[in-house]
């Protein structure tokens, strides 16, 4: 039973809830998150597209925030001080591309980046000190298509390394053999997307894990026999819309979820009922709802993670000028 | 775990720094942005990116590093990899391995969950090499008593095993560094032994918890990765777990984990072809849990979705088995060899016709008769996922799918089949 307070989603409250985190500056926490402040403020950003409540905060100066993030070797930091890291780097695309500023840094340096780190077995380090994870494949690849150039990277072998992190459920881990995780699974499930290669996927076998990842209380949880989380509307949802099969879950049982962990006080959305709320499951709270289709919110790619109008003003803009340009093969 | 304020030397009044200027953020006021202070992180922080603004490795900034890491923020990826530099300048991990293990163990019992700890633990135990494999194997061990899910401790036993202990299927992925004509004899004992001792860990840990998904996915990595010298022929290894699972399940019959690890074992090395038929132990089971009555329409009986879901795909492989047989068949085949598998698996459908052909073998059938089978074997299929419907409605959108899937097929079969289908 959802509370009662709690029925609808509380559009008003998260949105204020996001705009003064972000203002409170004086925390601990806000100074111990600095290392990846670039991808909180991408959760916040997108959660208040969503919302339809990006005019609350002050683009020019976020953007140029961001570009002082970058370092000379084209990748982003966790923010200003940080060395660069495939994870923000594309948290700081995500960001532009928000805001249709991806003019503001040259592609091509990026890009380099972005290459510099994919191995020879088509994997990719998060940055140059080698760790190895299909987070980062995903990171490499949609960040290489935010900028139209996917064709810097071996993008079979890197398809090639995702399919051999699947598992004999179906589901993906961070590398071959790791066991499947729900986060890991929407990470190569759009990186797969991305590179054209949703073939590889075994999808019913897949499809029916995801599904299992739902419990009895609606919400879905990331392994077998550990607890529901909101964050995992995401993580599962994503890939079961990717591969379209959203309508194998109870969508109902999991939007009564989602609203039963939001504050209904000081706004904001949380792993389960009742407990404390923070950025980063308000957005995939709400991403979750927005996949959902839930009407008052705006809908969200389920690949790029970001608002579908931010994708297809992307698309839109390739198919214009010189379309035959740039049609490298991928597979 | 915080160093107090009152026992906090800034670093500004430490002899060491004396020569160096912090460097701190402009106060440029940024919404969203802006970086609020705390004094002493802050304070510390500012020192750390003037030596790296400066290039310098040395005692001083490992120190820095260290402080930063135990008492402050144990997560900020770049403090652990200017860490990582200046151990490569300051005698390597020869010199420093004690220092960094003793690091990452007090890192790792505040904060388990920490990325950059794992992977600065990892680094440590590859450049130190198989020589430390134990160690690690007992490190991660140690993780694993407090939490015995903890992802990235698993994945650091998968790393430690396939880099320091050799074997590996995933060629190319993981990459073992100790390749076997390259190490010694001596060597590749104490590999065996770490692979073996792998098995005997994740039982182990199954005692204590039998839902423990992340010790099941283990072991299936196990037995696909580890050398036959060390855990026997995959035909012989196979057998065994199928066995070991069995025994595991009859415990906790709900377990998902462990009916996900028995598809598993079906689908992987040393498994016969369309194993779940092939092996009556999958069918046994099924009827073990749900009382035998996979026939009936279920009135009372336990509901175990995952043994529903497992009966399910075993019915179904055993009409992929029938109709491979018919195939056969009607092609005018007399090869005996198939009919082997195919008798195996049409016994326990329950239907008559199933029972006639697992009793005569294909060569003597007609195809008729063997399409009725495969039609009765997919109907008991449907059977098995209506009663999951009933038994876990939460599924119900998937489930209604996946019956009306079976029921097509089941169409499909009477249309093409000679008048038998549905018997
Ligand atoms: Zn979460």
């Amino acid at each position: 039973m959802v509370h009662p307070a709690r029925q609808e989603l509380l559009a008003e409250q998260h949105a204020r809830y996001i705009v003064e985190f972000s203002q409170n500056k004086d925390s601990f926490e806000y100074f111990a998150t600095e290392h990846f402040r670039l991808s909180g403020v991408y959760w916040g950003l997108t959660a208040l597209h969503l919302l339809g409540r990006q005019a609350a905060l002050d683009g020019a100066e976020i953007v140029a925030w961001v570009l002082r993030c970058q370092r000379p070797c084209g990748g982003f930091g966790g923010s200003e001080r940080h060395d660069a890291h495939l994870l923000y780097t594309l948290s700081a695309l995500q960001i532009l591309a928000l805001y249709d500023e991806l003019d503001c840094v040259d592609v091509d340096t990026v890009a380099r980046y972005v290459a510099s780190l994919q191995q020879p077995d088509g994997s990719f380090w998060g940055d140059e000190w080698g760790e190895t994870d299909t987070r980062f494949s995903y990171c490499a690849l949609s960040a290489l298509w935010l900028l139209d150039r996917l064709h810097a990277v071996d993008v079979p072998a890197a398809a090639a390394y995702v399919a051999a992190c699947k598992n004999f459920d179906g589901g993906f881990g961070c590398t071959p053999g790791n066991e499947s995780h729900a986060g890991q699974v929407f990470t190569c499930v759009a990186a797969l997307d991305i590179a054209g290669r949703l073939d590889l996927i075994d999808r019913d076998l897949l499809c029916w894990w995801l599904c299992e990842r739902q419990t009895r209380s609606g919400g879905l949880n990331g392994r077998p026999e550990k607890l529901q989380d909101v964050c995992y509307s995401w993580w599962c949802l994503s890939a079961l819309s990717i591969l379209g099969r959203l309508h194998w879950i109870d969508q109902a049982a999991l939007t009564d979820f989602i609203l039963d962990c939001q504050d209904e006080d000081g706004g904001g959305i949380s792993d389960r009922p009742e407990d404390q709320v923070d950025v980063y499951h308000t957005f995939f709270g709400i991403a979750g709802l927005s996949l959902m289709g839930r009407p008052g919110l705006a809908p969200i790619d389920p690949t790029f993670a970001l608002p579908v109008e931010v994708v297809d003003r992307l698309r839109e803009r390739r198919r214009e000028p010189v379309a035959a340009a740039a049609e490298a093969p991928v597979a | 775990m915080a160093t107090s304020s009152d026992d906090y030397l800034p670093v500004g009044e430490r002899p060491e720094w004396a020569d160096m200027a912090p460097r701190a953020l402009p106060a440029t006021p940024q919404p969203v942005v802006a970086i609020g202070r705390d004094e002493l992180l802050g304070d510390l922080m500012d020192y750390l990116w003037a030596a790296v603004e400066a290039g310098e490795l040395s005692e001083r900034v490992l120190s820095l590093t260290e402080e930063i890491i135990r008492d402050l923020n144990s997560s900020n990826y770049t403090v652990w990899e200017w860490r990582w530099r200046c151990i490569e300048a300051l005698g390597g991990v020869a010199a420093r391995g004690e220092q960094e293990k003793a690091l990452t163990r007090s890192v790792a019992t505040a904060n388990p969950k920490n990325y950059q700890l794992w992977n600065h633990r990892r680094r440590l135990a590859l450049a130190l090499g198989p020589g430390q494999a134990e160690e690690e194997m007992a490190f991660s061990a140690a993780c694993l008593q407090h939490d015995a899910k903890n992802y990235h401790a698993w994945a650091h036993r998968q790393a430690v095993l396939l880099a320091l202990a050799g074997g590996g299927t995933t060629a190319g992925y993981g990459g073992s560094s100790t390749g076997d004509a390259a190490s010694s004899a001596a060597q590749q004992v104490q590999a065996q032994a770490l692979w073996a001792a792998e098995l005997a860990f994740t039982e182990r840990l199954l005692r204590e918890d039998l839902r423990n998904n992340s010790a099941w996915n283990q072991r299936i990595f196990v037995l696909r990765n580890a050398p036959p010298s060390a855990i026997g022929p995959p035909a012989e290894a196979y057998d065994r777990e199928v066995d070991f699972a069995a025994r595991q399940l009859r415990q906790a019959p709900h377990n998902e984990s462990c009916w996900e690890a028995l598809r598993a074992l079906a689908a992987g090395p040393g498994a016969p072809r369309l194993a779940l038929a092939a092996d009556p132990r999958y069918l046994q089971l099924c009827r073990e849990v749900l009382g035998g009555a996979e026939d009936g329409d279920g009135g009372g009986l336990p509901a175990c979705a995952p043994a529903l879901s497992l009966l399910a795909d075993v019915l179904l492989e055993q009409a992929a088995l029938l109709q491979d047989a018919a195939v056969l068949v009607r092609s005018g085949s007399d090869s005996g060899g198939d009919g082997q598998d195919c008798g195996a698996a049409a016994g326990p459908t329950g239907d008559a016709a199933a029972a006639t052909a697992a009793a005569a073998g294909p060569q003597t059938l007609d195809p008729a008769t063997l399409e009725a089978a495969v039609a009765a074997a997919r109907r008991l299929a449907a059977q098995a996922l209506e009663r999951q419907l009933a038994a876990d409605p939460i599924k119900r959108p998937y489930l209604t799918l996946e019956l009306a899937a079976v029921e097509a097929a089941l169409r499909g079969v009477a249309a093409q089949g000679a008048g038998a289908a549905g018997a």
